[in-house]
């Protein structure tokens, strides 16, 4: 099945900045399907490659970067675009606690 | 224990289900409850089976005690059981061992290390307790039974480092080495758990699973490795204790409170009460702070911009944040799209605020180092302004503009946002914008200039040049667009192509010459270029022709002769006609049998060499020998084929020539009937010059009704359809121009047509084609929508279809031979039958259209044929039989177009001409003079040039009186076509 990948933001699945090169973008897609091979992860790879044809011009990636912005979607997508929240550094103890009680 | 001739659980089926519903209470983690069917169980069966169930029942009891944080009562639990069953020592020795660590007793097996004759046996024996069992490695580390350089506590107290580490801040590989911990060391689970923990904040989540893999399942740090699966999948895992699920909040965080207040947020906008929305812009930003603090600025952005749109004080949005939102690129990109969706709603001048935001965008992105100055990605930008601002009405704009201009220059630009109680950040405000500020985004030819500046490239110039051209700059502005492009790309012929065009069309034939000599130089091959010089020096003959400067003729022959290119097609032909011309128009009218022969010869026949000798004179505006010539040479009938063949071979030396002069009108007249006997055998590149030929521009000279001509390339498309190896785009095309032409027969269909069309050349890479098609769509749109819908825009219309849907377009339009019908509006009261119809002849005899056989002239220029009128009898003449009188629409007739009338009688306009449509015929009087108003009038494409607003007034007077724009079209870019 495919999936829906036309709302997400590119540099955010390839996980590159805004002002990344062509090299870099290429450097990344490399990475990414290297990662996520499509024998063994076929959506993860359909998003990268979709992801990759999205920007790899730089007419299109232009035309991306001025116009992907929507003042008026939802708030909640600015959750959904940031992607999942910051692993937080807590300290030791919270660890070993769970640790303890495991 | 075991009790004698007790039933063997295994033989009872009772005792079985007994053994089950423990086995079920534990699974769901009802430990008490199966501890005491276990206890009756025991007690009742006593076998070797029910006691290790039972021992098996307290190790999870004493298990969840620990849990629950209850250690002392789990040490004595522990000691209970196997005080009372001996047998269960070894299977409680690993919780004996956690029990001990957990009550604070591990100390105990530690002190006996320190022992120095300590057997070996024992050694591995309490290695094994601290690899089971020390769930905290401090203990170790800092047990004072042992020496500080034993190895363990030197392992442990490094173990220790680590992972402070790398729970608490970014770590190197150096942190995470653990020199000290050997793989044989009780304590080398932790150094693969303090890995996992390293590669889990580095968000390497594969190198993390492996790491966690690696802990051996036995040891203490094995017992994490459900919780940290659980963080990398964001969740806590199921019936986690109270300390692992607390540890997954702290990690991931919960952002479901944040969630609701975003959604609240979102259904206050909705609301449009704006208390409600300053709620919930309070209520989120607190949450958004407490939950996903990194997000907040971009949070304040999107907030400060949908406030914008719907029209929110900024200064109370403000005071709801707590603060001013960053001005960095990231908002102005904000900014400026929230502009453009206000426009949808509040009007093209919000369109200047757009191009005010993007121009902030642009600097600030260049400061952040989104993109480099100068570069493709201004360009970019810069003409996303041009395409906002190059369809507004051009005289309400500049009035719009100024004032803008003004009000920049008097507040300031946007300084207002930079303002010290803005408190914007130090690298927003490196880069205030300067004083006074720039205004060059509202002018489209300077947004232009500066794209082109950026990245010279041909597409960008050619976009300009065609702004240029579609917003009547003049002539010299599309001059100094194509210098410009010259400059910049001197070894591009295109510009000078574009010099010599527009040269040719101002008459300088000298200077495009000139110019088409160096396109020569740079690219000799170049089509376009090779195309140009053969017209070109036909055009120097005609003009010679028409100053009577017959003496030059001779010359400008010799070098037509001398041209490579006029060897080829029917240039041969056309060169004897210039010859003829110039030997006959000296002369007299009498003469014109000079040279008659050899024409024909080179024509190949009598109605081609007519057609290109009344086409010369028509040029040269010998009129009276134009008259002469047609009068005698079109005087016989001719089969429909050869007038077709002959029609079509013309229109494409015409369209070589870039000549607007059409065909003579009663040609024009018998052009649909010929077309209806059959495709005459006309190559394909023929069949598209005529169509686009009666589907382009009607007429010059013809009273034919765009109708007519409508039906007529509907016809010659259909053709085209039929033939398997054509290029079916172009006459997808065509047909669907021929369907949404006049009064549009069917919309739908034409716009599929287009579609279709769009899609099969997009597929050929041809573009041009694709840009026609998509233009005709939009012009139609335009009209219809009342102008609402801005050049560029984009939306469902403009999808491709699939290739199911091609097909079958492409089969019905195949199988689609008859020009569709409408039924006519229901008559008003009082509206007549119109007068033309009223005298029509009656229908010519179908044995004669068999034939195919055309009247001669003069029965056509009498008025007496049905071929000019053929449509009337048909389909058409039965809506008109529907017409009852209507003083207003008396004039527009089937066959009604601009001028016509007023060329029949010269009088003047029609006497019943509505009051708008005379109040613009009136305007051009006063302008231009009767005689050229009325030319102007019977030519569209001119009017639409000369006077472009004045059509699009003439238009909206069509679309009052609900006769869909009169067969107009708005005006077209004009192409660089001589006049």
């Amino acid at each position: 099945m495919k999936t829906q990948t036309s709302n997400e933001d590119p540099w955010a699945v390839l996980g590159i900045a805004l002002d990344a090169s062509d090299a870099d973008i290429r450097a990344a897609y490399l990475a990414g399907v290297k990662r996520h091979p499509p024998d063994r992860d076929p959506d993860a790879f359909e998003r990268i490659r979709d992801a990759y044809e999205r920007i790899r011009e730089p007419s299109r990636r232009i035309s991306l970067m001025l116009l992907q912005v929507d003042p008026m979607a939802p708030f909640v997508s600015l959750l959904d675009a940031a992607g999942p929240a910051p692993r937080r550094l807590v300290g030791m103890p919270a660890w070993l606690d769970a640790l303890k009680e495991a | 224990m075991a009790v004698p001739n007790m039933p063997r659980a295994s033989d009872d089926p009772a005792v079985r289900a007994r053994f089950d519903v423990v086995e079920q209470l534990l699974a769901r983690g009802e430990v008490r409850r199966a501890l005491d069917v276990a206890k009756d169980l025991h007690k009742a069966c006593g076998s070797p089976e029910t006691e290790a169930l039972l021992v098996r029942v307290y190790r999870a009891r004493i298990e969840e005690m620990l849990r629950l944080g209850m250690p002392n009562e789990a040490k004595a639990l522990v000691d209970l059981v196997q005080e009372r069953y001996p047998a269960s020592r070894a299977a409680c020795a690993e919780v004996q061992e956690r029990v001990v660590v957990r009550s604070g007793n591990a100390q105990c097996p530690l002190a006996r290390l320190a022992a120095p004759d300590l057997p070996g046996e024992e050694r591995e024996h309490i290695e094994a307790f601290i690899r089971r069992s020390i769930t905290d490695p401090r203990q170790v580390a800092d047990f004072a039974g042992l020496p500080a350089t034993h190895p363990l506590r030197v392992e442990a107290a490094a173990v220790v480092r680590a992972l402070d580490a790398v729970t608490s801040r970014t770590v190197t590989d150096a942190d995470l080495a653990l020199p000290e911990v050997s793989r044989h060391s009780p304590f080398a689970p932790w150094k693969f758990l303090v890995r996992a923990v390293a590669h889990f904040h580095a968000r390497q989540d594969d190198e993390c699973r492996k790491c966690l893999a690696a802990i051996a399942f036995d040891s203490a740090p094995a017992r994490l490795t459900p919780v940290l699966h659980g963080l990398i999948e964001g969740r806590a895992p199921a019936n986690a204790a109270p300390a692992a699920a607390k540890l997954v909040v702290a990690v991931t965080g919960d952002t479901s409170r944040l969630r609701q207040a975003l959604a609240n947020l979102d259904a206050a906008f909705r609301s449009g009460r704006q208390r409600a929305v300053m709620d919930a812009i309070a209520e989120a930003v607190r949450e958004c702070r407490r939950q996903r603090p990194e997000l907040l600025d971009r949070l304040r952005q999107h907030i400060s911009a949908c406030a914008m749109v719907v029209d929110i004080p900024a200064e109370s949005v403000r005071n709801a944040m707590g603060g001013a939102s960053v001005k960095d690129a990231y908002f102005w990109r904000l900014f400026a799209r929230a502009a453009e969706k206000r426009a949808e709603t509040e009007g093209w001048v919000e369109l200047f605020g757009a191009c005010s935001g993007w121009e902030e965008f642009r600097r600030h992105a260049v400061h952040q180092g989104w993109f480099g100055a100068g570069g493709a990605e201004e360009a970019a930008v810069c003409l996303h302004m041009a395409d906002l601002l190059a369809p507004l009405p051009l005289r309400e704009y500049e009035v719009e503009r100024d004032e803008m201009v003004r009000g920049l220059k008097k507040c300031g630009g946007m300084a207002s946002y930079y303002r010290p109680s803005e408190h914007q950040p130090p690298s927003v405000m490196a880069c205030v914008p300067p004083a006074p500020p720039e205004t060059y985004f509202l002018y489209p030819e300077q947004i232009f200039g500066r794209a082109c500046h950026a990245t010279p490239s041909p597409e960008l110039f050619r976009r300009w040049l065609d702004w240029a051209k579609a917003n009547d700059q003049g002539d010299r502005a599309a001059d100094d667009v194509a210098e410009a492009w010259h400059t910049a790309c001197p070894t591009d012929p295109r510009p000078l192509l574009v010099l010599t065009e527009n040269a040719e069309a101002r008459d300088a034939l000298g200077k495009a010459l000139k110019y088409l000599t160096a396109a020569e130089e740079l690219d000799g091959m170049n089509v376009e270029v090779r195309r140009a010089r053969p017209r070109l020096l036909v055009a120097t003959a005609l003009r010679h022709l028409r100053k009577k400067q017959h003496h030059l003729v001779e010359k400008d022959l010799a070098e037509l002769g001398e041209s490579s290119q006029m060897a080829e097609g029917d240039w041969p032909a056309l060169i004897e006609a210039l010859r003829w011309a110039a030997h006959a128009i000296p002369s007299c009218a009498n003469c014109v049998d000079w040279g008659m022969e050899r024409l024909v010869a080179a024509a190949g026949d009598r109605l081609t060499a007519t057609y290109l000798v009344h086409l010369v004179a028509h040029e040269s505006k010998a009129f009276g020998l134009d008259n002469a010539v047609c009068d005698r040479l079109l005087s016989a009938d001719v089969e429909s084929a050869a007038f077709l063949r002959a029609a079509a071979r013309a229109r494409l030396l015409c369209e070589a020539m870039h000549l607007r002069f059409g065909m003579p009108e009663p040609w024009a007249d018998a052009l649909p009937a010929a077309v209806r006997c059959g495709d005459g055998n006309l190559s394909e590149a023929q069949l598209r010059a005529l169509a686009g030929f009666v589907l382009g521009c009607g007429t010059t000279d013809s009273s034919a009704s765009p109708r007519r001509m409508a039906s007529t390339g509907y016809c010659l498309a259909g053709y085209g359809l039929k033939r398997p190896d054509a290029d079916h785009a172009r006459f997808l095309f065509l047909r669907g121009k021929s369907l949404l032409i006049e009064d549009a027969r069917a919309p739908q269909r034409g716009l599929e047509c287009l579609r279709a069309a769009r899609m099969l050349a997009a597929r050929r890479r041809d573009m041009v084609l694709v840009e026609e098609a998509l233009d005709v769509e939009r012009r139609y749109r335009y009209l219809v929508r009342n102008g609402s819908e801005p050049r560029g825009a984009t939306g469902d219309h403009l999808n491709l279809m699939s290739a199911e849907q091609l097909q079958r377009v492409l089969a019905t339009e195949r199988e689609s031979t008859e020009f569709p019908v409408v039924p006519a509006p229901a008559p008003a009261r009082g509206v007549r039958q119109p007068a033309r119809s009223a005298a029509a002849p009656p229908p010519k005899p179908e044995a004669d259209r068999r034939q195919g056989v055309l009247p001669g002239l003069e029965e056509l220029d009498n008025g007496q044929n049905e071929l000019g009128d053929a449509d009337d009898t048909g389909d058409d003449a039965e809506v008109d039989d529907e017409l009852d009188e209507d003083e207003d629409l008396a004039f527009l007739d089937d066959d009604f177009v601009f001028g016509a009338g007023i060329d029949d009688d010269d009088e003047g306009p029609a006497p019943d001409m509505p009051p708008a449509i005379l109040n613009v015929y009136l305007r051009l009087v006063a302008k231009y003079g009767e005689e050229k108003a009325d030319r102007l009038l019977s030519m569209p494409d001119a009017l639409a040039r000369k006077e472009p607003k004045l059509l699009e007034e003439l238009m909206w007077a069509f679309e009052e009186l609900g006769l869909g724009g009169g067969g107009f079209m708005p005006p077209e870019p004009r192409r660089g076509k001589r006049k």
